[in-house]
């Protein structure tokens, strides 16, 4: 059956009715169309597997006791080899995994891959056994030399004073993509074929190379061992059972375990386990966060179109699996749970759709229409959908994430193709392959197979500023900072130029720490799977951390560009453009908090100067020389695996959390006030339109960048599936890399606070990820509100 | 040309097809009592008690200028520019000059207005506009003039003769509870509707009170209500409906 609106309609109330959200609805709307699978049923055994939050362990004891048993018997056996290396541990980690590893199968669901992995941040070695590595080798950091001590102390001494973050020592080691194409296309047998003939090849004079592709051969076999696991977990329990659809989806499991993923798969249903377990199981072996769930639509639509012409499939067989995928992803944490913290429910991977296809086609096709259509009617929080648009996308298709956004779903992060692809082309991917980039994490384009992208490092131009005023000796000794003062400076440009000079000293000392030590990591948490399953892996014998695969980017982000421009803005109005105050005034005000009646009148004038986002030459300008100047610098330096760094501008939850502890800005701050996201304006600031802010995004040169964020917020009054259709194309003809779009009214999301029953099904993008309004704390609503009370 | 602005209004999704910019110019010979923007009715710039300066001289190419910056959103949405007020016909010629810059510019150009105007005027206006979004107040002469201070005889006229030229138009109706809501007024707005092939569809604009805090800053009176209840739009809406062959919609 093809969903049209109205049967899309009935399926979501009746669907919400079948879960129990609404039985009124359930009782109006008739038959369940997922009788043959009942969802509710499998949220329930999910979500009593599942950890509720981001940092949480499977409740499932066999899982994390497995994961115990994997660390008791890896130390003893360091114990025993106190020699070892890195690789000696992984190996003998992927040897403890075939003897402990649980296959978790479950009543409700068709699928196979189930190893216990967090939906959100899985890198403690409770949760997956690959992270044992790290635990026992971090000593060698200090013990080899490989990254001294004061370079740790002043690592963690500028990411706790909110200069940086890194998601890792030196090195990014959450943000990966699984290998999809390399598995759908080859299998993990393919692989190791090519690991094993590599080997054979391998010349002496690389032992290191040798023991890379051995210890991966060794992993390779782990994954099919795991794989046959199911194999015979689904034949044991499928015995004694009667017909029924537990049976039906037990037998269709033995069938295809047997095989795939080793390899590759040859009906819709395997290729769509595969998305699962390719992500799953490397992470769980390998201890890697993989934030990336595949693109279903564009890779699995020739499964899909063959099973249905061979009889093998029904459309609402599909659905049903499409349903049981999607819903799978949304029980992985508990989106009832409140957010306020990093400790709560985010993360979970996105499903990237729609787009273009390795000709440059318009992807919009059966599949792409389905998993939009049951993530919504299913009422699902995860996966993220990552949709890739283009100027010349669909309007069917375009209007259809309108539409969704319209019924209060804002779950998307919206790639704009036209950047890119234009990007990885212009970094040397064939065109074919630049066109089939997937999307990750929260920003972040990869081909996968091809990049392992190092990419959540930020920078914070604000918080240098905020030291150049609110001056700390003791934070810029700790941190080694080098602040040179603007009082009593006598021209804006002596101002703009100071407050440059002590962002890019501080700039370039972090750049070449992480290409210092950055590939220190490789000997402390190599992954030899996930490397060698990654184009140049084999060819390098040498793991992605390094230098072995052919594309890592290390990309690096600006933090809070509009609180700077504005603040750099303000000064220019007010001290020497009106000349309202001198700038040794001014800058007592911002220090004082803006305190007194002339504090205050001072507030009110830096709030009427031009603000990023206004669209005007001076805004636009600044923000313009400041990206121009840091991106030249940037393309100064290599990084640790001798890849080019890259700019980006977006923020996670720092713009709140970072601004709490941030004192008064000159751009009219109070202490304590929210900073701005990516490339959004400051909240405080904007009283312009949408079609304002965009023009001035569009008025920089987007190719400097490899990810930028603006997460905007529409209101529901003005907005139409054709207008965010329009909108859309606007974004691609701007040529910026990502739009996030709420589209909500201030009057439901007050009545939510109010009544929050009646809006359990409002869900909002927050930063990179999306939750429902009624679950996110009470600052984290009012930051939500602020936002949709922008102009 | 010049002529005085007093709001330049982006992303606008319901004044015309499209993703639109309102221009609204200062000065209206109507005063409608529930008016929502009495700040328009003096021709001239004009300053609230708080110093706030109402109006900005400007001139057709500076207007224009701060249109095009959203041409994008114009070709991708099939909207452009729509000129509001006030009453836009109090300043023809400056109508005619900027509508006439917008469409050389490749912008779709509409009008809303009262309809009251010299027909020379509303001529020379149609040549240069795509669209008309045309008020019609009420049909009662006597309800119409105690409640505007103008006839609306030269109002109607005006709108035969843009039907009677093919032109494109909108009907669209302030519904103010107690002064245009009654059956007969609805019955005899559906008629005419019915009677014009020019008229695509009718917007029914129920009563909002934002214009009493302007009127009062400026010394003015206007109709001072609460604002109806949501569903009072839909019920007018369900009822005009049942009148006429026209689509209508809530505007």
């Amino acid at each position: 059956m093809t969903l049209t609106r109205k049967n899309f309609l009935v399926s979501a109330s009746s669907f919400a009715a079948a879960v129990g959200l609404d039985p009124a609805a359930f009782a109006a709307a008739g038959t369940n169309p997922f009788r043959k699978l009942d969802l509710a049923a499998l949220r329930k055994e999910l979500r009593a597997f599942y950890p509720d939050e981001s940092h949480g362990v499977c409740k499932d004891p066999r899982q994390p006791a497995s994961v115990k048993a994997i660390g008791d018997a890896l130390d003893e056996w360091a114990a025993a080899h106190p020699g070892y290396d890195a690789l000696d541990v992984r190996r003998e980690e992927y040897l403890l995994v075939r003897k402990h590893f649980v296959p978790f199968l479950f009543k409700e669901s068709p699928f196979y891959f189930e190893a216990g992995v967090n939906g959100g941040w899985c890198y403690t070695s409770t949760s997956v056994p690959g992270r044992h590595v790290n635990r026992l080798c971090n000593r060698f950091y200090r013990e080899q030399g490989l990254i001294p001590d004061a370079a740790f102390d002043l690592l963690w001494g500028r990411a706790g004073q909110r200069l940086l973050v890194c998601c890792g020592p030196f090195s990014d080691d959450m943000h990966h993509v699984p290998a999809f194409r390399t598995i759908l296309t080859k299998g993990f047998k393919g692989v190791r074929d090519e690991v094993a003939a590599a080997l054979e090849a391998c010349p002496a004079h690389d032992p290191l190379g040798k023991k890379e592709l051995e210890t991966a051969l060794v992993g390779l076999d782990t994954i099919h061992c795991i794989q046959l696991k199911f194999h015979e977990a689904a034949k044991e329990k499928v015995k004694g059972l009667g017909e029924g659809e537990e049976r039906r989806n037990l037998l269709r499991i033995v069938e295809a375990s047997a095989r795939c993923p080793w390899e590759p798969p040859k009906t819709f249903f395997e290729a769509l386990n595969a998305l699962w377990f390719i992500r799953e199981i490397p992470a769980y072996v390998d201890g890697l966060d993989q934030f990336a769930l595949g693109r279903p639509d564009a890779w699995l639509i020739d499964f899909y179109r063959a099973d249905l012409a061979a009889g093998r499939l029904t459309v609402e067989e599909a659905r049903e699996l499409v349903a049981a995928f999607l819903v799978t992803s949304d029980c992985h944490l508990d989106t009832a749970r409140v957010v306020d913290s990093f400790d709560d429910q985010e993360a979970e991977m996105p499903l990237t759709l729609g787009g273009c296809d390795k000709d440059g086609k318009p992807v919009w096709n059966e599949l792409t229409e389905m998993f939009l259509d049951l993530h919504l009617a299913c009422d699902c929080v995860f996966p993220k959908l990552h949709c890739r648009i283009a100027k010349d996308s669909p309007e069917p298709y375009l209007r259809k994430i309108g539409e969704m956004l319209m019924a209060g779903h804002a779950v998307f992060a919206l790639f704009n193709d036209d950047r890119h692809v234009a990007q990885f082309v212009a970094r040397g991917f064939r065109p074919e392959l630049a066109r089939d980039y997937i999307c990750a994490g929260c920003w972040d384009s990869y081909v996968d197979s091809w990049t392992d992208v190092d990419c959540a490092n930020y920078t914070s131009p604000l918080r240098i500023l905020e030291l150049t005023i609110h001056r700390d000796p003791e934070v810029e000794r700790k941190c080694r900072l080098k602040i040179d003062p603007i009082d009593g400076l006598t021209s804006f440009e002596a101002v703009r130029d100071t407050l440059y000079r002590n962002f890019i000293r501080f700039y370039r000392d972090v750049l070449s720490e992480y290409t210092r030590y950055g590939r220190a990591n490789a000997k402390v948490f190599p992954h030899p799977v996930y490397s060698m399953c990654l184009e140049g892996g084999i060819r390098s014998r040498r793991d992605t951390m390094d230098g072995g695969v052919a594309f890592r980017p290390r990309i690096v982000t600006l933090a809070f560009m509009a609180n700077v421009v504005d603040s750099l803005a303000a000064i220019r109005q007010l001290c020497f453009v009106d000349k309202t105050c001198t700038l040794d005034e001014f800058l007592a005000a911002v220090r004082s908090n803006w305190a007194g009646m002339r504090g205050e009148e001072l507030r009110q004038a830096a709030l009427r100067a031009p603000y990023w986002g206004d669209d005007s030459s001076v805004t636009n300008g600044l923000m313009k020389a400041w990206i121009d100047r840091v991106a030249d610098e940037t393309d100064l330096y290599r990084n640790d695996q001798g890849g080019p760094y890259v700019l980006a501008c977006w923020v996670y939850r720092e713009f709140l959390y970072w601004g709490e502890k941030t004192k008064a800005t000159p751009d009219g701050r109070r202490d304590g006030d929210r900073l701005a996201q990516g490339f959004c304006p400051s909240e405080y600031r904007c009283n312009v339109g949408p079609t304002t802010v965009l023009n001035a995004i569009g008025t920089l040169d987007h190719s400097r960048f490899f990810a930028t964020n603006a997460n905007l917020s529409f209101d529901k009054a003005a907005m139409s599936p054709e207008t965010f259709a329009a909108v859309f194309r606007v974004v691609c003809r701007k040529d910026m890399h990502l739009l996030q779009p709420n589209c909500l009214s201030v009057e439901e999301l007050l009545d939510a606070q109010v009544h929050p029953e009646r809006h359990r099904d409002i869900i909002v993008k927050v930063c990179g990820f999306s939750a429902r309004f009624v679950s996110l704390s009470k600052r984290w609503q009012d930051e939500v509100i602020a936002r949709h009370k922008l102009k | 040309m010049n002529a005085v602005v007093f709001e330049i209004g982006k992303f606008a999704t319901h004044d015309g097809p499209g993703i639109r910019t309102v221009v609204f110019l200062k000065g209206c010979p109507l005063r409608c009592t529930w008016c929502h923007s009495p700040e328009s009715w003096k021709a001239e710039p004009e300053q609230y008690p708080d110093g706030t300066i109402v109006g900005k001289v400007m001139s057709s190419d500076e207007i224009l200028a701060e249109v095009l910056k959203d041409k994008d959103f114009y070709e991708v949405s099939g909207g452009g520019l729509t000129v509001s007020g006030g009453e836009p016909l109090f300043r023809a010629e400056f109508l005619v000059e900027l509508l006439a810059k917008a469409k050389a510019a490749g912008l779709s150009t509409a009008v809303e207005t009262s309809g009251y105007a010299p027909p020379a005027a509303i001529e020379k206006v149609a040549a240069v506009c795509d669209l008309w979004l045309f008020d019609v107040k009420g049909l009662d002469p006597e309800k119409h003039r105690a409640h505007t201070r103008v006839d609306n005889a030269p109002i109607l006229r005006n709108l035969r003769w843009l039907d009677a030229h093919g032109a494109k138009i909108v009907l669209r109706c302030p519904m103010i509870p107690g002064v245009n809501d009654f059956p007969a007024n609805l019955a005899a707005l559906g008629k005419l509707a019915d009677e014009l092939k020019g008229i695509e569809r009718i917007d029914v604009e129920p009563y909002v009170p934002y214009g009493i805090d302007k009127a009062r800053k400026l010394g003015l009176t206007v109709y001072e209500a609460p604002m109806p209840p949501p569903e009072y739009g839909s019920g007018v809406v369900s009822v005009l409906a049942k009148q006429t062959k026209k689509p209508v919609r809530l505007g």
